[in-house]
């Protein structure tokens, strides 16, 4: 019975009645910033991009011209296929690395404080410099960091950001370095929250060292490993500052992103119009994916 | 639980004041009478002399004009975003700065204001040169006043020229078409190991810089059609050969820097850092000096080069423009300010004269380059360019003969750039560029149809 009144607790909902105007008076706050900040400017991001614009100001109503605009620039299902491969590296290279650490950092018994506090380091360097630094190191010529690697191991230097099959997994690279620290110490947190008694009771039942990852680690962390691949998902298809800094979206567009050639449309060639079409493709996309998001989040959180 | 009510209810208020905050209506115009003009060409707070100086004339202009009142409202002009959001939130200076490749694409946001009336009935209309009043032109409507203009020249790090040898009875072998460049460079790689010759390649620099090479090969870009539309013209054998030029740079006389992605500071810094010896620039450059402290008489410029077709270089300057939230009388008030300080109009004050040399004088000490002369008039009528020439020369802290051929302009045709979609066309010669710069096999027939292509399709027809 007990249990049962915390369950009705925990699912009560804010009513219109005058007993919740307090609570109501504490979330209004919340509710007028998300409306100017977050929902007043998708709302008029998105009816703008049926108005032909002149700057931001709408014109006249154009229906869909604007999306076919940009759905039939001859350069458009690259780009799309170019944000997508982005995605696909972030989730080979960026998901697992820092899971692995975790795991690791996790069975430390020494030098644990040591190694979080190294892996964090690279999340406190400003973004722009991390883009910097990196172009440094994959330097074209004699004077990058990485052909001057291949020249001590006797080798020619190599085109990095220059080669266009390699591109986006470099800048994905990148990103990767400097979000790690961050997501390692998520999966850390999770990891330290499994009760040390289960892996007791897997090795009294005979479970070995993959026995107890597959037992005990596996399913503890599976959730939250599903979150943060949903989450990537979204954050790398909005890519945008770090191929305009390290490649301006060359060589010859290898590595444009939607996020970029959306920016380009705004402020490069004054066609706000074209780019909301853009955005709102974005949106679309990307609330497909929050909903799995969501779902998932449920599903786990429950 | 009633403090916690109280202050909950301040939370609201607080919040909702910031929400709204960002809402204003824009700046005030008149007032008790009085016409306010929002000056966006003051000087950052930091050059204090600047401000001191534009205080003292304020004072003396308002007294002289008691119904004025001049406001400073420096640093809008950052950047052609934080243009656009100013201008959205009416946040203006009611006169400003801007750069000529900027001003079509704001004119057709509706972020400019259409002065011609105004300048017709100053008539400044008539005192422009022909070329630089058609580049304030937008769609037949005068949209602002070109304060400086310069061509684009080819300049020379004489610190490598001297190491590879190219120095003759003190003069550098200056390469006098794109062939000889190619050339040069070569021989600057075999004698000094660095780069000959680099041009930007990224965030649309490279297709601006490039864009002198197409014409001097003979590259048309676009027609306008009889019904008014454009056609793009580039799918020549011009614009091949062009491109065949820029491949040649890198695969066969090896002229480039072994880094390609770079943008204007980039290139600047590897000229300034004795890494490039030649660059297609608008001298003089000031970060040369300024920034990685290049002896000044180590720099030379001269006409860019010539190619197949001649000697083409493209125009560029600032411009003054004007809020579209500015009233007539605060355009007025603005111009009548501005010729009080000698500023945007055919001739030269007592005063201004004084300024100015204040203000070389000042920039000398700061190791800026100071030219005999600008490298272009703005105006057909009164004396401002000869005095300027007299002012200088008392300044000047070149050598002459670095300057006296890229000044002088002999035989160079100066263009404004292409009639529309400038930028677009800059993005798509940046990829043509990075593309025959990274891929040895790079097919010029296929790329030069597919941008001539790509243009078309994506940017003219597409033109409201």
């Amino acid at each position: 019975m007990k249990q049962r009144k915390k369950y009705s607790l925990q699912k009560r909902r804010l009513s219109l009645g005058g007993k919740d105007i307090s609570g109501w008076i504490l979330v209004i706050p919340t509710i007028l910033l998300f409306l100017f900040i977050v929902w007043r400017p998708i709302y008029i991001g998105m009816k703008y991009s049926f108005y032909s614009l002149k700057g931001f100001t709408p014109v006249e109503f154009v229906g869909l011209k604007n999306f076919k605009d940009v759905l039939t620039d001859t350069n458009f299902m690259q780009t799309l296929k170019n944000t997508l491969l982005y995605v696909f590296w972030s989730l080979i290279v960026g998901l697992p690395l820092p899971f692995i650490c975790a795991v690791i950092v996790n069975e430390l018994w020494v030098g644990r404080t040591i190694f979080k506090t190294l892996s964090y380091l690279p999340c406190v360097i400003p973004a722009m410099a991390v883009y910097l630094i990196w172009k440094m190191i994959y330097l074209e010529g004699d004077g990058g960091l990485l052909n001057m690697l291949l020249y001590y191991l006797g080798q020619e230097p190599a085109k990095w950001l220059a080669n266009k099959n390699i591109v986006i997994l470099l800048i994905i690279i990148t990103m990767s370095w400097s979000g790690f620290g961050s997501t390692m110490i998520m999966y850390l947190a999770s990891l330290q929250g499994i009760n040390r008694e289960l892996y007791e009771a897997a090795r009294i039942d005979g479970a070995g060292f993959w026995g107890r990852i597959r037992y005990v680690l596996f399913p503890h962390m599976r959730g939250i490993v599903l979150l943060m691949a949903i989450r990537q998902i979204i954050s790398v298809f909005q890519i945008t500052e770090q191929p305009m800094t390290m490649t301006g979206g060359g060589p010859n567009g290898a590595s444009m992103s939607l996020g970029l050639q959306m920016y380009n449309y705004a402020f490069k060639f004054g066609q706000t119009d074209r780019s909301l079409a853009v955005g709102v493709i974005m949106f679309v996309i990307l609330i497909g994916l929050t909903v799995v998001y969501f779902k998932l989040d449920k599903k786990y959180s429950d | 639980m009633k403090t916690k009510k109280i202050i909950a209810l301040a939370l609201i208020g607080a919040m909702s004041c910031s929400a709204l905050a960002g809402c204003s209506q824009g700046k005030v115009a008149e007032k008790d009478g009085k016409v306010y003009v929002y000056d966006g060409t003051w000087p950052e707070e930091s050059a204090v002399d600047g401000v001191k100086d534009m205080e003292a004339f304020r004072d003396d202009f308002q007294t002289e004009n008691p119904d004025i009142v001049i406001v400073d409202d420096a640093g809008n002009y950052i950047d052609s975003q934080t243009y656009a959001a100013k201008a959205n939130a009416k946040q203006l200076p009611t006169f400003n700065f801007m750069m000529f490749t900027d001003i079509k694409a704001n004119a057709k946001a509706g972020y400019l204001r259409d002065i011609t009336e105004i300048m017709k009935k100053n008539g400044l209309d008539t005192a422009l040169n022909d070329q630089m009043l058609d580049l304030v032109t937008y769609d037949g409507k005068i949209y602002g006043i070109p304060d400086n203009a310069y061509a684009q020249g080819l300049e020379i790090n004489l610190n490598l020229f001297e190491q590879a040898g190219l120095i003759e009875n003190g003069k550098p072998k200056v390469p006098n078409t794109w062939q000889e460049l190619a050339e040069t460079a070569k021989v600057i790689r075999e004698k000094t190991g660095k780069a000959g010759y680099a041009l930007p390649t990224i965030n649309n620099q490279g297709g601006w810089h490039f864009i002198n090479i197409a014409w001097s090969y003979g590259v048309e870009f676009m027609k306008q059609e009889n019904d008014g539309s454009y056609t793009a013209t580039f799918d020549s054998q011009e614009m091949r050969d062009a491109l065949q030029y820029m491949y040649d740079l890198k695969w066969k006389y090896n002229a480039l820097p072994d880094d390609i992605a770079i943008d204007k500071a980039g290139l600047e810094s590897l000229f300034g850092s004795d890494e490039v010896a030649m660059m297609i620039a608008d001298p003089p450059t000031q970060s040369l000096t300024t920034a990685y402290d290049m002896n000044i008489d180590a720099i030379y410029a001269d006409r860019v080069p010539a190619g197949p077709s001649g000697r083409f270089a493209q125009m560029g300057g600032g411009i003054v423009v004007f809020s579209p939230e500015a009233t007539d009388a605060q355009v007025e008030a603005a111009l009548k300010w501005m010729k009080f300080r000698g500023k945007e109009t055919p001739t030269i004050t007592e005063e201004e004269k004084e300024r100015q040399g204040k203000s070389y004088e000042n920039d000398r000490s700061k190791n800026y380059i100071i030219l005999p002369k600008q490298p272009m008039t703005i105006w057909k009528t009164g004396d401002r360019y000869e005095e300027d020439i007299k002012l200088r020369a008392q300044y000047t802290n070149v050598k002459a003969e670095n300057y006296e051929n890229y000044l002088n302009m002999e035989d160079v045709t100066i263009k404004p750039e292409e009639p529309v979609c400038c930028q677009e066309l800059y993005a798509i010669l940046d990829k043509l560029i990075q593309e025959v710069f990274t891929n040895e096999n790079a097919n010029i027939d296929e790329l030069v149809k597919t941008a001539n292509n790509d243009f078309q399709v994506n940017h003219l027809d597409k033109m409201d």
